[in-house]
């Protein structure tokens, strides 16, 4: 099966007011058509930073990004500018964390989708509206003739970000980027706009890309998973695998700490001690040996590069081979 | 000489047409047009009905404050208490009947605040009174220079968002570049330099040596070029900064990442999202900055000797011609706060959560 | 999702912090020009070439720069140069004398209107309102009007009257900002006086923001200064100053332009250094103002760093050996 789209290797470098920050630093990921993917991992890890680069979103003058990231087989850092701005919305569309500042305050949501349709079809702005009513309708939105003329601070928060989701597919792009759509808004919320985005993707065969936090909503929505640390994907594989077997320590412990799974049995909810270390200049060692509770002292001499564990199943650590060690 | 005139005419003109095509596409300049009108006929009754709340609520704010700055006019010009019969008779020696005459003539006779009383009544029926020193009426003395006045600052302010707001959008795209870095050492050279001293430079280089403008009087949009320009240069420095301070704190919010992710072009990117976000604060400033060119035009006059509303306030200041002073100070507030007022209107209109809510 | 990331111990980070620095080159420069002037004008007196006001019509009347007059001179013989130093000593003591009086006034109605609220802060505000609703300096024109006697004193008052409502304005935003943060609450519980808590706790707090605009208004001042004398309602002849020697020399204008550009370049010169100091105070307190270093510009300094790292660790080296 060829993938839709393929990071290899891919770094992104940030200038902040303390430094260069190596945001990401060799991020492989592959994403097949019509696949949800989850990738996880706490914040700053750098999982809405690749998101980000994948539509190279980032101030240019402020990053830095080398590396391929392949979409249906073109290499779209080496894309024109004028390239990206046909191909974002085009084919790739993304979705952000916080709909509340991410519309356009001073145009009505109907306008906002229209615009869309009307620079990416070429439609007339009779058909660009008919079309936006019909995707308010789609993404569940009525009545549709009236939320087309409301602007975006007269919706809650959970209307604005179905807004966004209208947007994000009224060109019918081959995949959508999530990045954390759920994150800003109600938990009872939460679940329908995840249930939108699974139907919508396999009514559509659209392949979406989920950033997220939250383990469990990658269980329930995910085919396959990333899980990312300190600027590198540490694990990935099948969703239903990682849940069974994690092989790195740290999916391990992102796993367990899944409110729900033991909580419901009454045990404590388990933690991972410290923080993700902060990404000046990172060394090439093993970014988790600090919080790992299974660390060797190879683990701070070399990063371990990731081990096959059959069927699609790569983790980066050392002992990802050992069996039974977390038992 | 009257080519040279017209040509900077024409090129104002060219200057416009050219900012109206880059600031909208295609069908965006009958959506600016029809956008007014949206306001007033939204396609529902109910938001039409708030707009014309919202209206008439800023006209009625604007009658208490508008009494309250008649009686501080009215106070604080004697606040020093002297007999104004000295600047009536213009230092002549009259007899004590004359002057018993003249202050019938003007109340002088009754006490302030009777006075005050009936220079309010009759400033709300239209008429302000006769000047001390002009033996005239303040309104025909008002009506013989305001024109010069209000052309001057009209021609400035549209001369001044003509090139401020390009600029700052300029500056806010290419920030940190060389072009980003002359304009704004540019900038702060006009801010630091006071209107008058613009005015005597431009009078200097352009009337005086390359004699392309006449240096004093008014008539004809030559006489009032420099001038305007003078008022106009101060106003762009601020104004351009403005914009593209909020230029670069639109550019960087989250609605814009959205705009570039839809794969929205670049330059509408800037131009319609950013800018008309960004117009919004600079309006506002904008309104404040029309008021320092109100009083800006004062010194310009000066300075090129137009007989515009200035030169007489300044001398019916130092003459203590107090009707005068009251009437072109009143005056001058009341287009002030009827300036405020549109720059509402326009805040309403461009931002819809001020209209709607 | 940076300040996460950022807020951690860093692990690279060059030695010197380059940014929210005070002293940047352009800040320096201006300094050491306002310094100059400051000086200059103070210590009016012992620079002066002459007698400011002293004429001499038939030697020196609008005499051109030369030894003997460094600017030249006006119509009446006096001598530029030492005007110019005389006139500025009046100018910037007037403009401290109008940002002293709006801050006097300005700051404490702020405090009291953000502090209380209410009746207080309802009425403090329409009067303010009714301040501002006339445009920039025609308050101070009718002040000045009303007065009947010119000078610098009056013009201070006038123009401080102006200020205030600015003023008061932003320390009322600033104090409501402040009220509601937690600390305020525990000097309450402290039993603490109002007056306590709003000069020793609020005021300290916000008092940054209040001494860019206070340095801005010290630039604003001396514009409006300059104005009202150049239309002669300020400070008045033969007693020196900017704005009235700018008016002076319009009549002569093809003749000795010294006479006005000589006052108007001293403007500009203190005006845009005060405006690059309050800048460079505003990125100072609010380092998120300062733009970033482009990659190469970084990369080069870092270079540039390292190698003179490693020169010293020799140089220490050889010494130890």
């Amino acid at each position: 099966m060829t993938n839709l789209l393929e990071i290899r290797n891919l770094t992104v470098e940030l200038m902040t007011a303390r430094g260069i920050v190596y945001a990401i630093s060799g991020v492989d990921m592959a994403l097949r058509p019509g696949e949800i993917h989850g990738v996880v991992g706490e914040s700053g890890c750098g999982k809405s930073m690749t998101a980000k680069s994948i539509l190279r979103l980032h101030d240019p003058r402020r990053s830095r990004m080398g590396g391929e990231i392949l979409f249906e087989g073109e290499n779209l850092l080496a894309y024109s500018n004028r390239q990206m701005e046909k191909l974002r919305g085009r084919d790739i569309s993304m979705i952000f964390q916080d709909p509340m500042t991410s519309l356009n305050p001073i145009m009505t949501v109907g306008e906002q989708i229209g615009e869309m349709v009307r620079f990416h079809t070429g439609a007339s702005k009779k058909e660009a509206r008919e079309k936006a009513q019909e995707l308010l309708v789609k993404v569940g939105l009525e009545p549709a003739a009236k939320r087309y003329h409301q602007y975006p601070f007269e919706l809650s928060g959970g209307m604005q970000q179905r807004v966004m989701i209208a947007m994000a597919i009224a060109c019918a792009p081959k995949l959508l980027i999530a990045d954390e759509p759920t994150t800003a808004l109600d938990v009872t919320i939460q679940a329908q706009i995840l249930e939108l985005i699974a139907q919508l993707a396999e009514d559509m065969g659209m392949s979406v890309l989920l950033i997220t936090h939250n383990f469990g909503v990658v269980a329930e929505t995910c085919q396959r998973v990333s899980v990312m640390y300190a600027g590198k994907v540490v694990e990935t594989g099948e969703t239903r695998d990682l849940m069974n077997g994690a092989r790195h320590p740290y999916s391990r412990a992102l796993i367990e700490s899944i409110p729900g799974m033991d909580s419901l049995r009454g045990a404590r909810l388990s933690t991972i001690p410290g923080s993700p270390p902060a990404l000046f200049r990172p060394p090439e060692v093993c970014m988790f040996a600090d919080r790992c509770r299974f660390v060797q002292d190879r683990c701070r001499e070399g990063y371990p590069a990731l081990l096959d564990c059959g069927e699609g199943h790569l983790a980066a650590c050392f002992r990802a081979g050992e069996e039974g060690i977390y038992g | 000489m009257t080519d040279e005139g017209e040509k900077a005419y024409n090129f104002l003109i060219l200057c416009s047409v050219m900012q109206n095509i880059a600031l909208s596409d295609k069908g965006d300049a009958t959506e600016a047009v029809t956008g007014i009108w949206h306001v007033f006929l939204d396609p529902e009754k109910t938001r039409g009905v708030l707009v014309t709340k919202f209206l008439l609520k800023r006209i009625l704010q604007m009658i208490p404050v508008l009494l309250a700055v008649s009686v501080l006019i009215f106070a604080m010009i004697r606040i020093t208490p002297t007999d104004p019969i000295a600047s009536i008779t213009r230092g002549k020696h009259v007899g004590e009947e004359t002057k018993q005459m003249l202050r019938q003539e003007f109340h002088l006779d009754k006490s302030p605040v009777e006075q005050y009383v009936i220079w309010i009544t009759d400033a709300l029926q239209g008429d302000l009174g006769e000047s001390y020193i002009h033996r005239q009426s303040v309104n025909s003395l008002i009506g013989e220079r305001i024109g010069v006045t209000v052309g001057l600052v009209a021609l400035a302010g549209a001369i001044a968002l003509l090139i401020a707001i390009p600029i700052g959008v300029i500056s806010a795209v290419k920030r940190n570049t060389i072009v980003d870095k002359i304009l704004s050492v540019l900038s702060l050279i006009f801010v630091a330099s006071p209107v008058f001293l613009t005015a005597i430079l431009l009078m200097l280089i352009f009337s005086l040596h390359l004699n392309l403008f006449p240096s004093m009087g008014t008539g004809s949009l030559r006489h009032m070029f420099l001038p305007a320009l003078a008022l106009a240069l101060n106003m762009v420095a601020l104004t351009s900064r403005i914009t593209r301070t909020t230029m670069i704190e639109q550019l960087g919010s989250d609605y814009i990442r959205t705009a570039t992710a839809k794969g929205i072009p670049r330059w509408r990117v800037v131009l319609t999202y950013a800018l008309k976000n960004a117009l919004i604060p600079v309006i506002t400033v904008t309104s404040v900055q029309i008021g320092s060119m109100l009083v800006g035009a004062v010194l310009v006059e000066t300075v090129f000797a137009m007989g515009g509303l200035g030169g007489l306030l300044i001398t019916a200041i130092k003459a203590s011609d107090y009707p005068l002073v009251q009437g072109i100070t009143l005056l001058l507030v009341f287009i002030f706060m009827c300036i405020n007022l549109v720059v509402d209107v326009l805040y309403a209109v461009l931002d819809p959560r001020i209209r709607l809510k | 999702m940076f300040t996460a990331l950022t807020g951690h111990k860093a692990l690279f980070r060059s030695k010197k912090p380059h940014y929210g620095k005070l002293f940047t080159p352009t800040v320096v420069i201006s300094m050491a020009v306002l310094l100059f002037i400051v000086v200059g004008c103070v210590f009016a007196p012992l620079f002066a070439t002459h007698d400011p006001n002293v004429q001499d019509v038939i030697g020196s009347s609008l005499a051109l720069p030369s030894a003997q007059h460094w600017l030249g001179a006006d119509n009446t013989g006096r001598d530029i140069f030492s005007r110019l130093l005389y006139g500025g000593r009046t100018i910037l003591m007037g403009a401290m004398g109008v940002v002293a009086f709006s801050a006097l006034v300005g700051i404490p109605l702020g405090l009291v209107a953000g502090y209380y609220g209410g009746r207080i802060d309802g009425v403090i505000m329409r009067i303010c309102d009714v301040i501002l609703s006339f445009p920039s300096l025609l308050l101070a024109f009718i002040f000045v009007a009303g007065t009947q006697s010119r000078g610098i004193g009056n013009a201070i008052i006038a123009l401080g009257i102006v200020y205030v409502p600015m003023l008061t304005r932003l320390v009322r935003s600033l104090t409501m900002v402040e009220k509601n943060k937690i600390y305020v609450s525990a000097c309450v519980s402290l039993g603490y006086s109002d007056l306590r808590i709003m000069y020793r706790h609020i005021l300290p707090n916000c008092i940054s923001t209040v001494l860019v605009q206070l340095t801005l208004d010290v630039a604003y001042a001396i514009l409006d200064l300059a104005a009202l004398s150049f239309l002669g309602l300020g400070i008045q002849p033969p007693q020196a100053d900017w704005g009235n020697m700018l008016n002076d020399g319009r009549a002569f204008l093809l003749r000795n332009p010294y006479i006005s550009l000589a006052p108007g370049g001293a403007i500009v010169l203190t005006v845009v250094s005060i405006n690059i100091l309050s800048d460079g105070l505003h990125q100072y307190l609010d380092p998120a103002q300062t733009e970033l270093p482009t990659f190469k510009k970084y990369e080069r300094r870092a270079n540039r760093e390292a190698k003179r790292e490693a020169r010293k660790a020799k140089a220490k080296g050889g010494v130890s050996l």
